[in-house]
Parts: structure tokens; C-alpha cells; sequence
């Protein structure tokens, strides 16, 4: 899977395609800038909400502010920034958590089956009854506000898809016969699962999860926007939007800019998934590689 | 995930995705520039649901089991209807909570003082008492033995005169029920009636209760024949309550309750046999008051902003203060602004270390940037507060504020034994969603990381923020630092705010743990001259501030001034806001000019 052949494949197919570079390009400034974001602001402490500037208040964009200020006078491509940070890590944070507890469970109960198996899709099932976005809003509601409190409702919620992905693969790859001969020889029975098994059924697991990164972003920011999600000051996007919303009649670039950046972020997550999806067809691969791309 | 779905078909039918892409972009700047377009142009409240997602009300009026004649036709407004009836819409931002005119303590005032009537209404800009349906009383002079004289000619809604007995059961109910807001009768040893129209209440001990009789809560007579029409067996049978948040009334009021549904609306029609309307100089009426009054639920100051525009509501309860400059301009609409006794503070964890150090908690306070928060939370719409009593209420003194000076803050600081700044951060909750409490909250937090103390906000529900600071009474190294808060009265007197707030006997708001001897001993002294010798109570009231001020157990941030927006032909509004009673627009003072 993580050969380097195949992240070479996956390059190549992707690069033919502008529309699929377009979205690599998002993703990969996207993961940079949300790394660095904090060494490049030219306002620090206006980003993080402990200045501000009340001469320069619903100041509209300019050169000197690009995306213009807020009721606070902050200057909002400063705050926009920053917001980087905290959608990346909920990015990664959320689908990584999630992937942590989905796959696991997956596996056993696809491997294992039987009552074990039973068990563990029937808890699956018990989350997967209720719409996601609404037991992430219980979940956030209840362990309070906070960044970590707020990927971990997420995550809650979103782990169940991934066991299920997971659970149907392994069901339908553990019957065949290079499984069988693995076992024949012995092996462990986490050895199979791990090593034979789980590599195999990764390609959905994929495609999902580069998708998921984007609606993470979205669903995070819908949480803060409700007020249930990451606490102000800090300059998460969605919280910036809401912030702005009691204002968008004076001030329409205060929620305008960080919606934009929900926009592109999603946009970029959501080609990039398309295109890895594309890349793992069989079909277009073997054909890419008879070509001698 | 839901979005870009939609492209994989098209993509399979042969469109690049190159195209998808393009139209998808193209797609959405045209929703977000036909959505622009179509609100700058014609604003209806139907465009603006769509954008805020906190709203569970629907604005528009619902049709279904409606008892009025006027109410289903009603989505515009203040036009005449076919059946010739004036109609005003006033949009309030929270739901109405109870229906029981003895128990209701919060939201529900805003009806309330429509339907039912106290004996007197205050007036406290010009510190005057209104006659209500009491016309006059009398003091004894050791100010314990209070007599009432009631109108002869007062009808509750049921069509059962106004009499003594009925303000003898009304106040006794509220007293038993003991709920609400029934502590304002604490003083009322017993209540007499001589005769059918005199009403006498013996007092335990000397109280102003004129004021107390025009509180805005708890005071409200009602008829003795509601446990008849709700089959109860006495005054305080749970079946009373239950009739009356069913949407039942009994009031003697100028509006009768037709509708009750606290979640989306509250439809009141004018009661003809109100005494008021025959009276020609009484100055709590109008002639041509709107014949029904709406009451709708808009959850959202840009909504509220957008449907007074458009002329769906007539008065909008909020709009967002940084528009008011512009929405004055509009010669559609007025814009109303008015005193309000509500203020917003700043409430100190005096038993936590080290904001049990004086000098800590002086520090804080003259750290805090009043004027710039005044200026972000309300667009300027507040002052800044001198003392905990607002600004145009008896009680309230002018030099009080603290300075904002930064040195001296450090300074103060440093003599404390912390000249590097605290060595834990604050914790500050302030009520999620209130987005004036939000600015404060950011602003002090900005301000107090100057002078090395650093504060965590978080943002909580009104119940559990309380239940924390509540828990603080036990241990209170397991409550919230700072605790933003606001204040009103519930009958107008300096008192209400100090016992409340800073007597230790008061365990559900003295949020501080505030327990000086001292100053109990100062107001409640100052509360025993308010009837007798109000000068004298007024010196001690100054006293018992100036020791808060010095002992800081609390930061008075700012006392509000309401705005309220409305359509231009909505006559004498100003006259129908009375900060003692808080949200309401007394609508029988309106002029509504019909077809206006």
C-alpha cells in the first residue's frame, strides 16, 4: 500500500488530470500553511484574540487588510490564518481518531464473526441510528467546549461508517484461498488479520477518510457555529462565521472570508478523494500501467 | 461528503470534470449573488430562516387552531384586515416560559402586564406612581399599615368585578405557592378588607409597598373564580396552575390571552370593558391602541432586523446594535432608545485564591477597558456603570466607576505579591449565545493578559454556569474566577441589587461568597428608611457602595440602554417602554393609525 510505487502511481495519475491537481494543490498548501500559520502572522496577537484595535473597527478590505476587521478592529486575514491550524488538526484529528476505533472493530468482528462479531456490529449499529451530526452535538454539548472535546464528539460519531466499510471488506476478502493457505501455514491469527487481510481492504477506507477530512472541517465548523463547538476567542472558522453573522448586514467580510476558506479547504479535500478513488480503480491502473506512464 | 456527490453522475455522462467544477463554482456565486440581491431588494422573512439555523420558531404566523378572527390573515401587518382590526407584531427573542400570573418569574412579563393588573404601576424616570387599579392609598406613619382604594368599576376578564377580595386572594395565592418572585411580600404580616373596595395590608415591618405592589412580577391580580373554571379545589391546587398554562387568563388588564403557544406566538385582543378605555385622562391608555397584539418568537437579532424592514413585525425587541446608525436613516422605521435598570457585571470568586486578595481583585478591576467594551458589545447603546445600581434609578451614585489605568493595575499587583502577573489562569463563563456577554468576555480577557493574568472564557448555558458558581458555596475552589452577569430588579429599590447580589444570606446569586457584616447591617438598615425617610436610606445605600467599591466583589461593567426598531407608524412607542418593567411595550398607549 505504502510502497513507493504506488504513491508514485497515484502521483501520476493524479497529475494528468488538472482538476485532480487542483485539489492536491488545495490540500497540500491547506496542510502547510495550517502548519506554519503560526510563525507567519503579522498580527499574532490580534489572531489569537487577546488585542485589539477599537479605532479600527468594521474596517472593509483593503491592502493593508486584506479580508478587512472585525467588531474587535482585529484584522481578519491574520484570524483567517490561523484558523488553519485548528481546522487541520480537527481534519486530521477527527478521521484519525475515528479511523483508530473504526478499524479495529471492523476487523475483529469481520475476522472473528460469530457472536463476537454480532456484538460488536449491533453497538456499531446502536450509533449509526442516530444522525451523526446531532449526536455530535449531544456529545459536544455534554463534555463542554473545547478543540479536543470537539474532535472527540466528532469522532464518536463518525467511527461507525468506518467499522462497517471495514466489516464488509474483511467478510468478503477472509474466504479466499490466499487466506486460507496463510492460515494453513500457520500463521496467527493477528498476523492474518493485520498483514493479509487488513492491507487488502483498505482501498475504501481510503477514498472515505480523504472525503471525510473535508466534512470534518464543515461539521466542526457547523458545531462551532451552533456554540457547541470550540470556545472564542480562538479563530476556528465556522466560529468566525457565526461571529460574523451578527454583523453581516454592517460588515459582510467578516463572515465572507473564513466561509470562503470552509469552501476551497472542502472543494480541495473533496477533488483529492475523487481522485485517489480513481487511482485505486484496478481498471485505470492496469491500464496506466500497460501504457508505461 | 454531501455536495461533490452530485458531480460523480455527471462526470459518468461525459462532462469533464473540469466543466463539473466550473459550474459548480458558477452555481454557487449565483445562488450567493441571487440570495443578495433578493434581500437587499425585498427582505421577507422566509429568505432570512433559511440563513440561521438557530431559529426553531417559524416566523410565519401558523393558521391552525386559531382563535381569533384576525390572527390566521396575519403575515404583514398594521394594515387594516377586512374585519377593520389594527394589529401590532412585536418580535421577542426568547420563548415565553408559564402562564401563572403567581409563580412567573421570567420571560412571560412581556404579556403579563398586557392582561393583568397590579394595584399600582411605577414610574421611575420621573419617580412617580401610576394609579392601576387602585386609585389611591395611604401610609400609616411608622410606614406598616398600608390602605388601598380600589376603582369601583375594574372587570376581570371572566366579567366578575374588581374587589377587594379578589386582591386578597390573588396575593395570598402567590404567597402560599411561595414560588417566583413571591418573596417581594415577605413584609405582609396580614391582609384586611374592611369593605368591598379597601384593601388594608398589615406589615411586619415598615416596607415600600407601593413599589412592591408595582413589582413586575408577583404582584398581579387575578379573579377568585379560577378555581371554579379550572375545577380546583382551593387557590393553590396544581389544577389553577395547569389552567392557566393551558392559555387560560383571568386578568383585568386592556388585552385578553387568545393564543398560547410559548413556543412561536402569543396573540392578545383588546378586552373592551377595561376601565381604561372609558377614561379620559388616564395616561396609561390610547385611543387608537392596536385592537390585536402579537407577540412572535424570533430567535435572532438579524432576523428580527429583517422582517421589521420588510414591515412583517412592527417592533423588533433586538436588532444588532452596529446597524442602528443605518436603520435610523430609514424613513420607514424609528428607533427608540431608552434607560433600562438592567445591567451587566462582572462577579468576582472572592473565596479563591488569590481573588481573596483585595488588593488582586482592585487590580482586575482597574484593569478592565470600560470604555472599549462599551463601544464593541453595544455599538455604544450602554454606560458605563458607576456602582451596581444602573444609571436613572433612586440609589445610583456617579462616582463609582473605576479608572482604567494599567500602571496602577501592576502596581496594585505587585504590592499583592505578584508582580509577574497571577500564577494560574482565571476562569471566566459567561451565557453561551449572548453575543454582548461574548465581547465583554473577549475584551477583558484581552485587557487583564496585559497585567500577566491570563483567563480562559467558557461559554455555558445559563443553568450550568449557575449550578457551578452555586457549587462554590461548598467549595469554592470548584467554581468559575469570574462570573459575567446581569442584573434587573424585580421591584425598583437599590436593595433588590445589594441583598441580592453581596448579602450572604442570599445563596442563590451572592456569587461572590461576598459576607460582610458591615454591610448587611447597612442595607438592611437603608431598606427599613426607603418608606419612612428616603433621604436617610439613600446616605446609607452611598455607604454600603462605597464599601463594595473598596472591597471589590465585583466589577459593574455596564447598565444597558434598550433599543427598540419600529415601523415609522407605530405613534407614541416611547411612551409604551417603562424600564421597570423590562421588554414590555405596554400596547394600550400605541397609536396605530388603521391602514397606516
Amino acid at each position: 500500500m505504502s510502497s513507493p510505487s504506488e504513491l508514485g502511481i497515484m502521483f501520476r495519475l493524479i497529475r494528468r488530470n488538472p482538476v485532480s491537481m487542483l485539489g492536491l494543490i488545495i490540500v497540500v498548501t491547506f496542510v502547510i500553511v495550517g502548519l506554519i500559520a503560526p510563525y507567519i502572522l503579522t498580527r499574532p496577537e490580534e489572531a489569537w484574540g487577546i488585542a485589539y484595535n477599537v479605532k479600527d473597527r468594521f474596517l472593509p478590505p483593503s491592502p493593508q487588510h486584506p479580508f478587512g476587521t472585525d467588531e474587535y478592529g482585529r484584522d481578519m486575514f491574520n484570524r483567517v490564518l490561523l484558523g488553519t491550524r485548528f481546522s487541520l488538526m480537527i481534519a486530521v484529528g477527527v478521521v484519525g481518531l475515528a479511523l483508530l476505533i473504526g478499524i479495529p472493530v471492523g476487523l475483529i468482528a469481520g475476522y472473528v464473526g460469530g457472536k463476537v462479531g454480532t456484538a460488536l456490529m449491533r453497538v456499531t449499529d446502536m450509533f449509526l441510528a442516530f444522525p451523526p451530526l446531532l449526536l455530535a452535538i449531544a456529545l459536544a454539548a455534554t463534555l463542554g467546549r473545547g478543540l479536543t472535546n470537539t474532535i472527540v464528539a466528532l469522532a464518536i460519531s463518525w467511527w461507525p461508517w468506518y467499522a462497517r466499510l471495514i466489516f464488509v471488506q474483511v467478510n468478503s476478502i477472509k474466504s479466499l484461498p490466499y487466506v486460507d493457505a496463510a492460515r494453513v501455514m500457520g500463521l496467527g491469527s493477528l498476523t492474518i488479520m493485520f498483514k493479509h487481510i487488513l492491507p487488502n481492504a483498505l482501498t475504501p477506507i481510503t477514498v472515505q477518510a480523504a472525503l471525510d477530512m473535508g466534512s470534518a472541517i464543515l461539521e466542526a465548523a457547523g458545531l462551532s457555529f451552533l456554540g457547541v463547538g470550540v470556545p472564542p476567542p480562538t479563530p476556528e472558522w465556522g466560529l468566525l462565521v457565526s461571529m460574523g453573522w451578527q454583523s453581516i448586514n454592517r460588515a459582510w467580510w467578516i463572515s465572507f472570508f473564513p466561509g470562503l476558506a470552509i469552501v476551497i479547504t472542502v472543494l480541495g479535500f473533496n477533488l483529492l478523494a475523487d481522485a485517489v478513488r480513481e487511482a485505486m480503480d484496478p481498471r485505470l491502473r492496469k491500464a496506466l500501467i500497460m501504457k508505461g506512464v | 461528503m454531501g455536495v461533490f456527490e452530485v458531480f460523480i453522475p455527471l462526470h459518468r455522462k461525459g462532462i469533464s470534470k473540469a466543466v463539473a467544477a466550473v459550474i459548480a463554482i458558477v452555481i454557487i456565486i449565483g445562488v450567493i449573488a441571487a440570495a443578495a440581491y433578493y434581500m437587499a431588494q425585498r427582505p421577507t422573512s422566509t429568505s432570512t430562516t433559511a440563513l440561521s439555523p438557530t431559529i426553531s420558531a417559524s416566523p410565519t404566523t401558523s393558521s391552525t387552531s386559531s382563535t381569533t378572527s384576525a390572527s390566521p390573515t396575519i403575515s404583514s401587518t398594521s394594515t387594516t384586515k377586512p374585519s377593520g382590526k389594527t394589529v401590532v407584531v412585536y418580535a421577542s427573542l426568547s420563548e415565553m416560559t408559564t402562564a401563572d400570573p403567581s409563580t412567573e418569574f421570567s420571560n412571560s412579563i412581556l404579556w403579563m402586564c398586557l392582561v393583568y393588573e397590579p394595584l399600582l404601576w411605577y414610574d421611575p424616570i420621573h419617580d412617580k406612581i401610576i394609579p392601576a387599579l387602585a386609585t389611591s392609598y395611604e401610609v400609616s406613619k411608622n410606614g406598616t399599615v398600608w390602605t388601598f382604594h380600589l376603582r369601583h368599576d375594574a372587570k376581570f376578564h371572566d366579567g366578575t368585578p374588581v374587589t377587594a377580595q379578589a386582591v386578597k386572594f390573588s396575593i395570598e395565592r402567590t404567597i402560599k405557592l411561595g414560588q417566583g418572585a413571591a418573596f417581594i411580600w415577605d413584609p405582609v404580616k396580614e391582609i384586611k378588607t374592611p369593605d368591598k373596595y379597601t384593601v388594608v395590608f398589615i406589615l411586619k415591618y415598615p416596607a415600600p409597598l407601593d413599589k412592591i405592589a408595582a413589582s413586575s412580577y408577583g404582584a398581579w391580580i387575578f379573579s377568585p373564580k379560577v378555581v371554579e373554571l379550572a375545577g380546583a379545589k382551593n387557590a393553590t391546587d396544581k389544577k389553577v396552575a395547569d389552567w392557566f398554562n393551558a392559555g387560560h387568563d383571568d386578568g383585568s388588564g386592556p388585552y385578553r390571552l387568545v393564543k398560547w403557544d410559548p413556543q412561536n406566538e402569543v396573540v392578545l385582543e383588546k378586552f373592551k370593558d377595561w376601565w381604561g378605555w372609558k377614561l379620559a385622562d388616564y395616561p396609561m391608555k390610547s385611543d387608537s391602541a392596536p385592537d390585536v397584539f402579537i407577540i412572535k418568537i424570533v430567535k435572532d437579532a438579524v432576523t428580527q432586523e429583517r422582517m421589521v424592514q420588510s414591515g412583517d413585525i412592527d417592533i423588533a425587541e433586538y436588532v444588532p446594535l452596529e446597524d442602528v446608525q443605518t436603520l435610523k436613516k430609514n424613513p420607514n422605521l424609528q428607533v427608540v432608545t431608552s434607560p433600562s435598570f438592567q445591567n451587566l457585571l462582572m462577579l468576582i470568586n472572592t473565596r479563591k485564591p488569590p481573588l481573596d486578595n483585595v488588593l488582586v481583585r482592585r487590580a482586575i478591576a482597574h484593569a478592565i477597558p470600560y470604555e472599549d467594551i462599551v463601544t464593541v458589545a453595544r455599538s455604544g447603546f450602554a454606560k458605563v456603570a458607576s456602582g451596581p445600581i444602573p444609571h436613572g434609578m433612586w440609589g445610583h451614585f456617579d462616582n463609582l466607576t473605576y479608572t482604567y489605568n494599567l500602571t496602577l493595575a501592576k502596581e496594585l499587583l505587585a504590592k499583592a505579591g505578584y508582580p509577574n502577573g497571577l500564577p494560574r489562569p482565571l476562569l471566566l463563563t459567561y451565557t453561551a449565545g449572548d453575543i454582548y456577554e461574548q465581547r465583554t468576555a473577549e475584551l477583558i480577557k484581552a485587557s487583564l493578559a496585559k497585567i500577566g493574568i491570563t483567563v480562559k472564557i467558557r461559554p455555558m448555558s445559563w443553568q450550568e454556569q449557575w449550578s457551578l458558581a452555586q457549587s462554590g458555596w461548598n467549595n469554592s475552589k470548584a467554581a468559575q474566577d469570574l462570573f459575567i452577569f446581569y442584573w434587573w430588579p424585580t421591584y425598583i429599590t437599590p436593595f433588590d441589587f445589594l441583598y441580592n447580589m453581596f448579602d450572604n444570606e442570599s445563596k442563590s446569586f451572592d456569587l461572590c461568597y461576598y459576607a460582610n457584616p458591615k454591610f448587611n447591617k447597612l442595607i438592611e438598615e437603608a431598606h427599613y428608611y426607603e418608606g419612612i425617610d428616603k433621604a436617610k436610606a439613600l446616605h446609607l445605600y452611598y455607604e454600603a457602595q462605597k464599601i463594595l467599591y473598596e472591597d471589590v466583589p465585583a466589577v459593574p461593567l455596564w447598565d444597558m440602554v434598550d433599543i427598540r426598531v419600529a415601523r415609522a407608524n407605530i405613534g407614541n412607542l416611547q411612551a409604551a417602554i417603562n424600564p421597570a418593567y423590562p421588554t414590555v411595550i405596554f400596547a394600550q398607549v400605541l397609536h396605530v393609525k388603521a391602514g397606516g
